[in-house]
This record gives C-alpha cells, structure tokens and sequence, in this order.
C-alpha cells in the first residue's frame, strides 16, 4: 500500500479528516474507549500529539503489524501509548494539588505528592512565579518541557486550566522542533533506506542505535544537564522519589511496546525486495553486505543492547558529573551513588565484608551504571585496548579517593578523560557481531561481578537484568524467532530464577512498583545474592 | 585510713589485668583490625604498606615508637603504657619511686600531672577525640574501626581505676567536674585536629572530612514512603545537608546558656564577654562547617577553628576558681554545670536534639549527674534516663540512628527534666553548701565502688 502524506500545507484539513476516521474507529471498540479517561481523550487534540494521531491511532494494543499499511510501523502506537504507557500520564500524575478532594484519581497520592516537594523546595505554585518554576524543572522531564523557553516565556497552552500530556510521541522521536520528517517519513520507499544521520537532519530521531535509544532515556532516567534535566539533591529531600537504576532491555519489555524489535524488523525486511539496503541504513555499524546479511538474525540482540547500553549509561553519568564539576551543581550529592551513604549502619556491615573499590567510605559515581559497564569493556574482547591502557573509571576514582567528592575542576577534565574512553569502547562494541561466545564470554565476566560493585539492590538488580537479557536470546534461539548462532550448551544457561531468588525479588516481575522495590531493597543481602551469582556456570562449553 | 593521696602500689598489675588499654596492641593486631587494615591498603600480603597511615594507627594503639619518628626509644608492642599518659619516662621512669620524689619532680622530669581533671580529660582526648597527630577518620570508620564518641566522665567510670582521687572522695561535686572537665578538654581536642584537617597537610586526612558531621544525615535509609517527613525526622531542619556533628560542642553550649539563665549564677542575665565570645566563635565553626561541604572554603574552617579556641581558652582563664577545679571546691561553675547537665534541653528540645549526637550527650550528660542525685543509680532518674538509653541503643539487625523516636525521647527528656523542676530543691544546693562548710555531707557513690553497669549506650 502507497503510504503517502498530503504535502504540509494541506496538512490541517486532511489530518482533521483522518483524525475523525480514526476517532470512529476508536469508539467502535468499546473496551478501548472505556480504558480511556476523558484526561486522555483530550490529548488526542494536543499538537504534538494529534499529528500523530491522525495515522498512528488504528488498531489497538493486541493488534499485531498491520502490513497492509507498512511493513514496519505498527499503526497503533499512538493507541498503545494513549491506553497503556506510563509516560502518557507522567505530566498529569504530578500536577501539584494540595488538596487531596481536587485532585484527579488516580493521581491522587501522587499529586499530593508533588504539591508537598514544591512547598518543600520553596515554590508556591499558586502564584504564576512558582507554578513557573514546577514547570521548569518539573515539566522538563515529565512534560518534555524545554527549560529556557518555559522560563521566558510562559507559553499559554501550559497552564493550570489546560493540562497537557505526559511525554508525548515528539518528545522521544523528535530532535528538538525540527519536525520536516513528519511529512517525510510516511514516504517509505524514499525514507526508510535513507542513512539515520539524513533522517536526524530533517528531525527524526535515531532510536535503532541502542547507544541513542538509551541516551535518549537516559536523560530523564538518569539526568541531563545540558537540556536542565536533573533531580538535584533538594529535589530528592522535599521528597521526589530516589531514580531508579535503569536498564534498557528491562524497561523496554516493562513498556507496553509500540516499536518493532531489532528481530522483528530484520524479519520484516526480508520481504523487501532489496534488504541490504534497508538493514545497511538500519545499522550501519555493522556493515551489512549480501555476504553477511542472513546472519543478522543470528546476532542475541538482548545482550547485546545490554551491553552497550550499560556503557551508555556508565557514559551518561560521567557526563553528568563533567557539566555538574563546570557549573553551579558541583558537588551535588544527587551526582554520586546514593547508596554510599544512604546505608544502613548495621554490624556485621556487609559493605565491609565486600570490600570497597577505593579508598573505604568515599561517594562515588552511582554503582549500578558501572556494574554492568566493567562486564560490557571485558565482554568485547576483541576490542583493541583503550589508549592508556588502563581501566575504565581509574582517573576519577583516584580524584575521589584523593578529595571526597573531588576537586571540580580536576573532576572535569578526569571526566573527559573517561568520556573518551568510553566513546571508543562503545564504537568499537557496537562495531561487533555478536554470538553465542559473546553471551557466554558476558555469562563468565556477569558472574564474576566484582563483590564491591554488588553493595546495594540497585546494583545486583543490574546484574539481574543483565541474565534476563541473556534469558530473552535463550528464549528466542528456542522458540525459532531468532538463532542466536552457537548458543553456548544448554548446560552452561543460566538460572535466572534462583538469581532473583537471591535478589529477593518475586518470580516475574520486570520491575517492581516502588512500594515493593522499597521493601526489595531495604531486605536486599549480599551474602544471599552473591552465593546464587557465583553459582552461575562459568566454564566454556560449546554445543 | 587510706592517705588519698598516696600511691596505691599495684597500678601496673591492675592496668595490665584489667585496663583496656593494655590490650590495644592486641586489639590492633586482631583479625577485625587486620580486616580494617587491608580495606584501608595499608597492610597487603602481610606487610606494611603505608608506614604513615599504620603510624596513625600507632599513636594511639602503642606508647612506644612509630615508623617515621625520631625518638630513639626501641619499639615494642606493649599497648597503651604508662607513658602514653603519664608522659615519656626516660627521665620520671627511675625516679619517681625513689625517696624524696615530690610533686614539684613531676614537671621537671616530664610527667604528666593527671590530678588535674582538665589535664586528664586533655590526655584522654588525644586518642579517644583526636590531635594534630592522631586522626581517625571516615576512611578508618567505613572501614570497620568504632566511630569515637567519647565523653570523659562516662570512660573514667569504666575505667579499673589504678589511681585514688581526693576530691572523689569528699565532693558530690565530682561528676560534674568530670563532665565538665571532659567537655572542655573534647572540644578543644575536637578543635584542634578539625584545623588540622581543614589544613590537609597530613597524608590521613582528605578534606572535607566526613566523620566532622552527623553520622545520621547522611547514613538514613531511603525506604521510608516518599515525603521529608517521613524519611527522617531531622530531614527538614538540615535541608538535606550535612550538619557539623554537635558531639563534642553539645555540652558547652548547654553550660553557656545556662551561665546566664541560671539564678545563682554571678553571671545570670547576661553573659561574661569570654562566654558571649566563646558561644559565637563556636556558632561560627558550626556555620564555617555547614558551608564548607563539600565544595566550600576550607580556610573559612581553619580561622574558625582557631578563633574558637582561643575564645576557648579564654573562657576557662576567666572562670572563678578555674586553677582548683582537682579539689573540694564546690565553685558556681559545678553547680552551672551540674544543673546544665540536666537541663540542657529546658528551652527548646525539638531545635536542640535533632541527632544522635546531641541527644546521647544528653544521656551521658544525665547518667554523670544521677551519680550526684539522692538516691544515685536507684533515685528518680532511674527510669527515664534507662529509657532513653533504650531509645539510644543501637541493635545489631537495625538502622538505629535512622529509626531513632525521637517523638519518644524528647517526651523522656521533659520527663527528666520534670524530675528535676518537681525536686524541692536540686541536690546539688545542699551538696555545694554542705562542702563549702564542712565536707561531711554526702557519701559519695564513685571511686571504689566498681564500675557503674551502665554508662553509655552500646553502639
């Protein structure tokens, strides 16, 4: 089917036309309308959403691929995001209501909430300067609202009266306001076989590159000061939830997903009459050619996003480091592992029975964005050693170790020491076709984790999510959806679920919902994880 | 009858059977001291690595020689000895046994007089505070050594007393001279290795050091439900900052308050100008502190701590009485401070016990002044003050500071101190009237009569 868009100037009558067509649609499905609250209802004619809307709203949730209208997109995103994802409602959830009977259930708790974190942080949101500054830096991860625009200029469709939708379809696909793709990208045989850097040019974000996907998470999960993006420690004591240590494998299948997997696409692809060129601009790291293209399907996806996302994140944190050491957020403490204080003081201490990666006692950059990154660099074996041939993390260690907290000048150029470092790990990763050595290469290094990396939940869950990543490619070598080629022997695959036994975490659960992750990480153990880790089979043996 | 004065004759059986510090070389050589010493990479593969780092372990785990010292003595590993406290013995260690070694001797060959109690606390505070030469720092605490929280009167309780003293013997006065003592000589030692810090020209020290503040600001687990007030009670007066520890400074403070709000205090209304002097040097440490973390001015520090302690030294010169605080004389100052033991929290208790820190030094503050209480251990005092050391307990399967009631111990604290207002009259008053006249009042219940079962809380 031809999937074209009207050119953009006729674009307002005929998106008003589909618009319709598909609101109909929408309302002949009773379940789905009863799923969707007259909040959610009103998104449908926000801006940045109802562009969207017009081609992305058909179909529902467990409405797979409509190939009719493409052989990727799925047709429903916009639906799936609308009734189920999380970040539809991370705008409303947080309005800042003091009085529990106005707020809109089931935000109420949340409201309340958020209310409290503003009086806390000094901001009277009834006045247009305080309800300004939620919006800043609020609004800025939980509206996708860009900072040095709300505080100039207060833009009228952001106020109290007219609430907008959490993160919306423009906020993760959307470089900025370039938004020439919209038009564009509907013309498949003349868009999709373009390379990514053309696409990001008209304003089409690169969400296949997993290094970009996860950035692109990461800003808000993690933080990102260059777009103002930062739970600050202030933030956190008036009562913002501590962030959670992320994973994008874990989180992605916690998603209700509205995207097409690596597999799914390269399957998909094989219908086009010229693959190569579709999956050479899909991933050009990979240099896919006639000779190598069946093999795509071989690679275990999972661990590899995985891997390279764990160094992304290890990169991000160093990044946030550099700019916070440059600015007026040096020494935040929301910059270093919240764990190493917030600890229990108990005896015997566990954290001493681990040991420590430094000197004892001293903050250090958040533990889980490193736990993963040390398996990651050794995993990619074939990767040539970095220039100082060195470790990662030893320069801003050894600042830590010198001074707590270090000194922020040195703490800076420490940082882009590390940077480059990890820049040319995650080429060189990313570069790599991964196989079933790589999966048990990634076994031995993960069940070898560092004792002093393990201190806290947030950590081992890390390591945890990692092997479930590893479980998805057994899983999907199994089922014949992928085959991950020379899967190591059955023997050798890890017990996932006796390692979140030792987690503590309950059978099935991806991600756990804050109250039961509390009670998670306030009972995690070392000693009850470590023993089930080190239990994994390490030793090599190939089917 | 025993000659107070007199030697007993058995110091060095009784220090080596039963002091503790006569195992501190064992202590350090312990699998947990081990354990310590190789997190911190000072000791790998059974050899020293870092002589500077385990001399710092040194000072105050042996009295004899250290790695990098010029002293010609030859080391041995005999714990804390006799010169540790009483000062090298090179030249007092032949001689003070020898007929004709008199008191006016000691100085001139080096020992240390410890009657004095100031004196006692200052040798004390060396080790168990710290010094320009002895810094036991964050790094050493994360790695598995005991945090210090000293409080002299609590440790000399405890302590298998190898000496006899006279006042203890004759003034109810003498645990409040205690506390008072240990509180000074605990402050300045406090003071001066804080400047020692902030100057970070000492290898163990990395400034800003983490143990200069409330252990429970920071060390408070996360999972309390979200809100400021629910994760920990002191969230919302420290703003999420760290607060400079109030454990060494607590008791002072109380003292100088009281100097003025106290009716028989020559000084009531109004302040001396050494302790107004004092009372704000000391607000400046405090704020230099709060500032100084963990990017700020350590030299901000550094003058603070300086002024302090000169304003320190100050404040003892100028006190009435202040040369003969080692005997019977019951001056104002002990009755002050016996009283601001008690009372320390009369104002406001909900500003002034935000922390551990503060409201154990109350506890210890309150057990010293029970001993002078009618009654003693069994009098009025018995249970608020048991109860509250319950509240203070640390147990082993528990983040006790972070879960620390202290809705529970503030009501116990007005507890105490209604005890203390219902009384007809303090007992202090009578035991102060009584040993200005004719020392035959009270019989004192401290010196030989044992150890007191409970003294302190048991982290």
């Amino acid at each position: 089917m031809k999937y074209e868009r009207p050119p953009k100037a006729a674009f307002p009558f005929a998106r008003c036309l589909v618009f319709i067509a598909c609101l109909i649609l929408a309302r002949g499905n009773a379940q789905e309308a009863s799923t969707l609250d007259k909040e959610r209802q009103l998104w449908r004619h926000f801006p940045e959403v109802s562009d969207c809307g017009a081609c992305h709203a058909g179909g529902n949730a467990a409405n797979p691929l409509r190939p009719e209208a493409s052989l990727f997109p799925r047709m429903n995103e916009l639906a799936i995001w609308l009734q189920s994802d999380k970040h539809a409602v991370a705008r409303v959830a947080i309005e800042p209501i003091g009085n529990p009977q106005k707020t809109t259930a089931p935000f109420q708790a949340s409201q309340v909430l958020s209310h409290q974190i503003c009086t806390e942080l000094g901001w009277d949101v009834q006045s247009p300067k305080g309800y300004r500054l939620f919006e800043s830096q609020c609004l800025v991860c939980h509206a996708g609202t860009a900072p040095a625009k709300r505080e100039a200029d207060a833009t009228p469709h952001l106020t109290r009266e007219i609430k907008q939708p959490g993160i919306s379809c423009a906020y993760c696909h959307q470089v900025e306001s370039r938004d020439d793709w919209v038009a564009l990208h509907p013309l498949r045989r003349t868009w999709s076989d373009k390379p990514h850097a053309e696409k990001e040019a008209a304003g089409l974000k690169n969400l296949t590159s997993i290094p970009s996907r996860q950035a692109n998470c990461l800003d808000c999960h993690l933080g990102n000061l260059s777009t103002g993006q930062f739970v600050t420690h202030a933030m956190y004591v008036a009562g913002h939830p501590p962030l959670r240590s992320f994973e994008l494998g874990a989180f992605s299948q916690a998603m209700p997903k509205h995207w097409m997997s690596s597999s799914e696409t390269i399957a998909a692809a094989r219908n086009l009459a010229s693959p190569v060129d579709f999956l050479q601009a899909q991933y050009p790291e990979l240099n896919v050619n006639k000779a190598n293209v069946s093999k795509l399907i071989d690679i275990p996806w999972e661990t590899r996003q995985t891997l390279l996302a764990s160094l992304v994140a290890a990169q991000r944190s160093v990044e946030l480091l550099r700019d916070a050491s440059k600015g007026e957020h040096a020494g935040d403490y929301a910059l270093y592992d919240c764990y190493a204080c917030h600890h229990p003081l108990r005896l015997p201490s566990p954290r001493q029975e681990l040991g420590y990666a430094g000197i004892p006692g001293r903050p250090r950059l958040p533990a889980w964005t490193r736990t993963l990154s040390h398996a990651a660099e050794a995993t990619a074996g074939t990767v040539p050693k970095t220039r100082s041939g060195t470790k990662l993390w030893t320069s801003i260690d050894a600042l830590l170790d010198r001074t707590p907290f270090g000194e922020p000048k040195e703490v800076a150029s420490a940082a882009e020491t590390e940077l480059a470092r990890l820049s040319e790990i995650i080429t060189n990763l990313e570069k790599q076709w991964f196989d079933g050595a790589n999966i048990q290469r990634t076994t031995e290094f993960l069940s070898s984790t560092p004792n002093a990396l393990l201190a806290d939940y947030a950590s081992a869950q890390q390591v945890v999510w990692a092997f479930e990543a590893i479980a998805r490619d057994w899983e999907f070598a199994r089922s014949g959806i992928d085959k991950p080629g020379k899967m190591p022997a059955e023997q050798n695959r890890p017990d996932v679920l006796t390692l979140r036994n030792g987690l503590g975490v309950a059978t099935g659960m991806i991600i756990p919902n804050p109250a039961e992750e509390r009670l998670y990480r306030a009972n995690y153990l070392p000693a009850n994880f470590l023993p089930a880790l080190r239990a994994i089979p390490t030793h090599h043996e190939q089917q | 009858m025993l000659n107070a004065a007199a030697p007993r004759g058995s110091e060095y059986l009784l220090w080596l059977e039963k002091d503790p510090h006569a195992r501190s070389w064992a202590t350090l050589c312990s699998d947990a001291s081990t354990q310590i010493l190789e997190r911190l990479s000072i000791l790998r593969d059974g050899e020293i690595r870092d002589r500077a780092a385990f001399d710092n372990c040194l000072a105050c785990h042996n009295s004899t020689r250290r790695y990098d010292e010029p002293r010609s003595a030859e080391w041995q590993p005999e714990g804390i000895g006799c010169a540790a406290c009483h000062g090298p013995d090179q030249q007092w260690g032949n001689r003070h046994y020898l007929v004709g070694w008199q008191p006016k001797h000691e100085l001139q060959n080096g020992f240390v007089p410890l009657k004095n109690l100031v004196a006692r606390a200052r040798v004390c505070a060396a080790c168990h505070v710290g010094d320009s030469d002895r810094d036991m720092n964050h790094d050493l605490i994360a790695a598995g050594h005991p945090p210090l929280f000293f409080e002299f009167a609590s440790y000399h309780a405890q302590l298998p007393k190898h000496w006899r003293d006279e006042i203890g013997r004759s003034s109810a006065n003498f645990e409040a001279q205690l506390w008072l003592a240990g509180q000074i000589a605990s402050l300045d030692a406090s003071l001066t290795l804080l400047e020692q810090r902030a100057r970070q020209t000492k290898k163990p020290s990395a400034w800003p050091e983490l143990s200069e503040y409330t252990c429970a600001a920071c060390h408070h687990d996360l999972n309390a439900p979200a809100g400021p007030q629910t994760r920990l009670p002191t969230t919302h007066i420290t703003g999420g900052r760290v607060h400079y520890s109030p454990w060494n400074r607590a008791g002072l403070g109380w003292l100088l308050t009281m100097e003025s709000s106290t009716p028989s205090s020559p000084r009531h209304g109004s302040l001396s100008a050494e302790a107004n002097e004092l009372q704000q040097a000391l607000l400046q440490v405090q704020l230099a502190m709060d500032a100084s973390f963990p990017k700020g001015d350590s030299v901000k520090v550094i003058d603070a701590a300086q002024t302090a302690r000169s304003a320190l030294d100050r404040w003892i010169t100028s006190l009435p009485g202040q040369s003969t605080w080692n005997e019977a004389d019951a001056s104002w100052i002990c009755r002050i401070a016996a009283q601001a033991q008690l009372d320390g929290h009369a104002a406001s208790p909900d500003e002034k016990a935000p922390d551990w820190e503060s409201l154990t030094q109350f506890y210890l503050a309150t057990v010293s002044a029970r001993e002078g209480w009618p009654g003693g251990k069994t009098g009025p005092l018995l249970e608020p003050v048991r109860s509250l050391r319950k509240q203070l307990t640390f147990r082993a399967d528990e983040i006790a500071s972070s879960r620390l009631e202290f809705g529970k111990s503030l009501l116990l604290i007005r507890k105490i101190q209604s005890e203390l207002h219902n009384a007809s009259a303090l007992p202090w008053d009578g035991q102060i009237r009584a040993s200005n006249t004719a020392h035959n009042a009270y019989s004192p219940r401290f010196g030989d009569k044992g150890v007191p079962e409970e003294r302190g809380p048991h982290r």
